[in-house]
């Protein structure tokens, strides 16, 4: 198995920019699937599974059933294939929903993949290389390190709600008590905000223009030449997809 | 007093740590009120063809709300959190990335302009949040979706229409008790 979180995340960036920029200038099918597939396999190799893709397939198949059923109920291009009724189903219709499916999956996967492969701390890292000032870089790994709390927070809520009478168990009555808990939970968050922010300033967050990081991230020449390549074939298929 | 805090309200940046961490925080209340609208409306009819009302709204919503209590660099910081989170449930996030900061900085304007004490001051600065916002997802429903053109014009505008009138009353509402509450000045 391939560690692909020891590489380094521009490189790994260079790579999810270049499948999701590469799925939004493609109008061919065949291409989406090329990328989609590359991304499978490139998953297998790394992880051996592709368990982690298992929750995002279903929001996929839910977001592509939408989109199939919009085209086959609004859609107008090329010629009828089914009718019934005042229902007609265009063949353009089914070649735009599977285009559509298509390049949200790459989008949304390749995506995925960049945030399961690589820490927040690198990002904030990888921000400080491009000189943004490390208050803002590091709000990054602030923003990895609070969202369990506030999913915690959230549950809490709903728990307190529970013990008052109103039953928070199935998705439906978490949607049903929604208005309930987000009031609680934005007075919580601005509590917690107010007590990190006076925790990290007490630590000396922004006192020194630059902060000592435990590991530091540096590109390695294997690095620069893969994220040059990634480069130039991006440019290749912009080309191709220009003039051919 | 009442001069100078409104002076002091009418600044477009706020650059403290409070600020910036209460951002960083809000915007993860944002994300899960995004996930948890997204899901009510994708159970809804109109949420099975794309249009996604309640989640609209609670969008609009926070992205003028944490704009008005942390300015800027806060509410753009909250609403990329928004966009970059909202991989893991809409596969429009490329979309969300524009549509977020184009509406937090559209709020900074007007708030720079008002005092955003009247119901006129949010219907201005939500107008330009649900108008400006839900065109840009609108491009992105068509070339990332491919949606027939004329269906993404009508949802957008039905969406504009009901994003526009509640999440004005939510966020006058909102903004109104958190200032009462003291939490933030």
């Amino acid at each position: 198995m391939i560690n692909v979180k020891n590489w380094d995340p521009r490189l790994k960036l260079t790579w999810c920019l270049f499948l999701v920029l590469t799925a939004l200038i493609s109008r061919n099918m065949m291409l989406d699937l090329v990328l989609l597939l590359t991304i499978l396999i490139t998953e297998i190799i790394t992880e051996k599974s592709l368990k982690r893709f298992k929750v995002i397939a279903i929001l996929l198949l839910i977001a592509g059933s939408q989109v199939l059923i919009i085209n086959l109920l609004f859609g107008r291009v090329g010629e009828p294939v089914w009718s019934w009724w005042i229902l007609t189903v265009y063949n353009g219709s089914l070649i735009a929903s599977l285009l559509g499916f298509l390049r949200i999956c790459v989008i949304t996967i390749s995506a995925i993949q960049f945030a399961y492969n690589t820490d927040a701390t690198d990002i904030a890292q990888m921000l400080i290389k491009w000189h943004i000032p490390y208050r803002y870089a590091m709000l990054v790994p602030i923003t990895a390190r609070f969202f369990p709390v506030m999913v915690n927070e959230y549950h809490s809520i709903c728990d307190s709600n529970s013990a008052r009478g109103v039953p928070c168990d199935t998705v439906m009555e978490h949607i049903r008590n929604l208005p309930a808990a987000v009031m609680p939970l934005i007075y919580r968050a601005l509590r917690i905000s107010n007590d990190a922010s006076l925790s990290v300033e007490l630590r000396g967050f922004g006192r020194y223009e630059t902060r000592n990081f435990q590991k530091t991230i540096g590109l390695r020449p294997f690095e620069g030449i893969m994220i040059l390549f990634i480069i130039m074939m991006y440019i290749s298929i912009m080309l191709c997809i220009m003039f051919l | 007093m009442e001069n100078e805090l409104a002076l002091k309200r009418k600044k477009i940046f706020k650059t403290d740590t409070k600020s910036l961490i209460g951002a960083v925080v809000m915007g993860i209340v944002f994300v899960i009120a995004c996930q948890i609208t997204g899901q009510i409306d994708n159970m809804l009819p109109w949420g099975k063809a794309g249009m996604y009302l309640i989640n609209g709204s609670c969008w609009a919503f926070f992205t003028a709300f944490i704009t008005l209590i942390y300015k800027q660099p806060g509410g753009i910081i909250a609403a990329e959190i928004e966009a970059l989170t909202s991989v893991m449930y809409s596969p429009l996030w490329v979309a969300f990335i524009f549509a977020n900061a184009v509406g937090t900085i559209w709020v900074s304007f007007v708030a720079s302009k008002y005092d955003m004490t009247k119901w006129s001051h949010h219907i201005l600065a939500q107008a330009g949040v649900c108008i400006l916002g839900n065109c840009i997802v609108t491009v992105g429903m068509i070339f990332i979706l491919e949606i027939p053109l004329d269906v993404a014009i009508i949802e957008t505008l039905i969406l504009i229409a009901v994003n526009w009138i509640v999440a004005t009353v939510i966020t006058k509402l909102a903004y109104d008790a958190v200032l009462k509450s003291g939490l933030v000045k």
